[in-house]
């Protein structure tokens, strides 16, 4: 699999931001340091910020606007109809 | 702030060290007693705790103040001589040893009581700490042979966040999520 994001950098933070979150559970009186806690969550985070860089869902294009995917066959209007134009004003020039 | 900087820290870590010392001097075997003879308590502020306070819903409560004064009480069920004993917070596969002792109990001592000031266990921590901490500790009487062994989840007061390492988990939480947004972005095609 390609990845479209960054790995390195989502294994890192993955992995820091599960290691603080068991700071913070521990902090919040939620769960102590135990093994789960400091192995097991930054391992659980290395995994989830591996996966949404090889996932990468910020930043893409989005479809394509129905003109501009019908814009060669418009008469007026439109990215053909105006690089259409473009190239006339040029030859009358 | 109501907390007074080395002391209330320490508070927790020795209620952990007399609970856990008092539960390994006893007779009946409870939840966090998981082995040897011990048993004892912990009294703070009119609420006594015992072994049974072993799950992390059911810690000892430490307040997050100076001056607190506790009262523990241990037994051995019978005189143990030669004896030492430590008390340790865990931390992952690891723990920080917070208190030990050690001793001959020419006097065949069976059980012990007594106040404890709560500053002088926050004065040997470092930081200003709060939260869920799992206390062990441990009691052997080489004589005898007898090791006593328990655990009690400790929990001591306060607002993590007015804490340096609680608000530095916090800011340092939401920046590591920031990393993985920006991973999770999709890289401009190189030309």
């Amino acid at each position: 699999m390609k990845p479209r994001g960054r790995p390195v950098l989502g294994a890192i933070s993955g992995f820091f931001l599960g290691l603080f979150v068991a700071i913070d559970l521990q902090q919040f009186s939620v769960r102590p340091l135990d093994n789960l806690s400091v192995i097991g969550l930054p391992l659980i985070g290395l995994a989830i910020g591996l996966g949404v860089a090889l996932w990468a869902p910020l930043g893409r294009k989005g479809p394509k606007s129905p003109a501009a995917a019908v814009g060669p066959t418009t008469e007026r209007g439109g990215a053909a109809a105006r690089d259409a134009g473009s190239d006339g004003s040029t030859q009358n020039a | 702030m109501s907390r007074v900087a080395p002391t209330v820290r320490q508070v927790g870590i020795f209620a952990v060290a007399s609970t856990v010392w008092a539960l390994g001097t006893a007779g009946t075997a409870t939840a966090a007693i998981t082995k040897g003879p011990c048993d004892g308590s912990v009294t703070i502020r009119g609420t006594t705790y015992t072994p049974a306070n072993d799950t992390p819903g059911n810690p000892v409560v430490v307040p997050n103040e100076a001056g607190v004064r506790i009262r523990y009480f241990g037994t051995t069920g019978s005189p143990l001589h030669n004896h030492t004993g430590a008390i340790s917070v865990v931390i992952g596969p690891g723990s920080i040893t917070v208190a030990n002792w050690s001793g001959q109990n020419d006097n065949d001592e069976v059980e012990k009581e007594g106040p404890y000031n709560l500053d002088d266990a926050y004065a040997k921590l470092p930081l200003d700490i709060v939260g869920l901490f799992r206390v062990e500790g441990f009691h052997f009487a080489a004589k005898e042979g007898v090791r006593c062994e328990g655990f009690a989840y400790v929990k001591i007061e306060g607002n993590p966040l007015a804490t340096v390492p609680g608000a530095a988990a916090a800011v340092l939480t939401i920046v590591s999520a920031v990393g993985v947004a920006v991973s999770g972005m999709v890289r401009k095609a190189k030309p």
